[in-house]
């Protein structure tokens, strides 16, 4: 499986939901798409489930990783 | 402790806005009645006058800005369900129309219409106290938005009670209104309702707006400590004590604010993006006001020692003119250019990301229309803060002026965000990934 990776961190609301919705729009089926985050984006849960996207959010040390792929 | 955020449970566009948009005409109100001020304003702080341009001041302009952003808030970041929004829209219109009347009743001292204005203006409070309120129970999360907001609307309840007591006093001739009792009313509605709501959403809002990682260390113990302190002072000053006591009443309930106000210093220090926006500027001008604040406070409670030209009027004009000006104004300008243009980009553009370019909040507002919207009005209540001190009659009028014209591009700047925009960077659909 391959992952696309982004960056996240330092941009506030709603920037990195923006990013992540905008690479989305190009990541293939069997990809993921790997997310370094400063907090929890709640507000991007609903889009990613109308888009039909399912994921996983990991608390790490400093900062969070949220991994979406296609709903299976 | 910080809330969820709960976007499902976002109010409508509709619902929100008109409550942002409407409230600086409140502040114009202001602005205009203290460019009309009168040779008593110095006299005495109770003149009918200044508790018109106070009330226009706190639930024309603030109050109303307060509720708009809790039913966004309170539905949104704490989680909760309003009651009704039909009754919250019904609301909006009958605290305009409550507030106007009430504020003209008391400027021209109609003793017989107060009661009833009065009497309409806790009606809009109870109204929005049980919107809000349903909204606060019916949240799962434990958070410092949520608890500050329900100190706050309790302390609006008292304050409200209080009010309306004052006024049926007023036209009853039941008992006068000493100085003391009218200070435990105005800091019941300035500490308790908008202190503690103002203090608890912010423990939310900096650290999300200006990406700071940092968490408040003390938020409950700061709220509940403030809301003890509220009661005790107001129990205590309406007994009109000495001045050493006042002094003492005024330290307590300082505390609070202060250990509040290190907090946000502490998460904006801790931010991650170093370039401040409107509202991490409109936080760092609202806690330099409340700075100023504590210290007016201390001279207003010393009293007639230390008071320019043996007028404390002077002192407590100034006072209150910074607290509710600088302190909640400047907060509340720099959180409303950053509430209304990211609900609209939730509602109107968000559907469209990813598919095409949309605007981000940035390109819905003017950071140079909403900073010129926040010097002009820090510089107004400095103004004004000073002719109160120099008792400069010309001085507070020209302020009045400067007040309505800054509270006016306030209200421009907001209702251009209404405006469609379109993106000012190419943010296409395929590209941002990294690797």
């Amino acid at each position: 499986m391959s992952q696309q990776q982004l960056d996240n961190r330092g941009l506030q609301p709603p920037e990195p939901m923006v990013r992540i919705l905008a690479a989305l729009a190009s990541l293939e089926n069997g990809s993921e798409l790997a997310v370094l985050m400063d907090r929890e984006p709640f507000l991007l849960y609903p889009e990613l489930e109308r888009r039909g996207f399912e994921w996983d959010f990991v608390e790490q040390a400093e900062d969070f990783l949220l991994t979406i792929r296609h709903a299976s | 402790m910080t809330a969820r955020v709960a976007p499902a449970n976002s109010p409508p566009l509709g619902l929100v806005a008109p409550f942002l948009l409407l409230a600086p005409i409140g502040l114009i109100a202001a602005g205009m009645l203290i460019a009309t001020a009168g040779d008593d304003t110095f006299a005495a702080i109770n003149a009918p006058h200044t508790v018109a341009i106070t009330h226009a001041l706190v639930l024309g302009w603030v109050t109303t800005l307060m509720m708009g952003a809790l039913y966004q808030l309170g539905a949104a970041v704490i989680g909760g369900r309003l009651l009704s929004e039909p009754l919250a829209r019904a609301q909006l219109v009958l605290h305009v129309c409550a507030v106007a009347l009430f504020t003209w009743a008391v400027e021209g001292w109609r003793t017989d219409v107060m009661p009833i204005a009065g009497s309409l203006v806790i009606l809009s409070f109870a109204l929005f106290a049980a919107n809000l309120a349903h909204a606060l129970l019916t949240s799962a999360n434990a958070s410092l938005p949520r608890l500050g907001a329900g100190l706050g609307i309790s302390w609006l309840a008292v304050t409200g009670g209080i009010g309306l007591t004052y006024a049926l006093a007023v036209s009853q001739a039941w008992f006068p209104i000493t100085l003391g009792r009218l200070a435990a009313h105005a800091h019941a509605g300035l500490a308790g309702w908008l202190g503690l709501t103002l203090m608890g959403v912010s423990f939310q809002l900096v650290p999300m707006f200006n990406v700071a990682k940092a968490k408040p260390r003390h938020g409950t113990a700061i709220l509940y400590g403030t809301a003890a302190a509220v009661a005790i002072f107001a129990l205590a000053i309406a007994f009109d004590p000495p001045w050493p006591v006042r002094v003492a009443l005024a330290l307590l309930l300082a505390a609070g604010p202060s250990a509040a106000s290190f907090e946000i210093v502490r998460l904006m220090r801790a931010r991650s993006k170093r370039r401040l926006d409107i509202q991490g500027r409109g936080t760092f001008v609202s806690v330099s006001f409340f700075a100023a604040t504590v210290v007016l406070g201390l001279l207003a409670a010393i009293g007639e020692p230390v008071a320019p030209g043996g007028e404390p009027a002077r002192v407590l004009l100034a006072y209150g003119i910074v607290g509710i000006g600088g302190w909640m104004g400047c907060a509340m300008i720099g959180n409303s250019f950053k509430i209304l243009p990211f609900l609209l980009w939730y509602h109107r553009y968000r559907p469209r990301v990813g598919i095409a370019p949309v605007p981000v909040v940035g390109d819905i507002y003017s950071e140079t229309v909403a900073t010129i919207a926040l010097a002009s009005h820090a510089f107004s209540v400095v103004w004004l803060a000073v002719a109160a001190l120099a008792g400069s009659m010309v001085g507070l009028h020209a302020g009045g002026v400067l007040l309505a014209l800054s509270a006016a591009v306030h209200c421009t700047g907001l209702a251009h965000t209404l405006l469609p925009k379109t993106s000012s960077r190419d943010v296409p659909s395929r590209t941002p990934v990294v690797q």
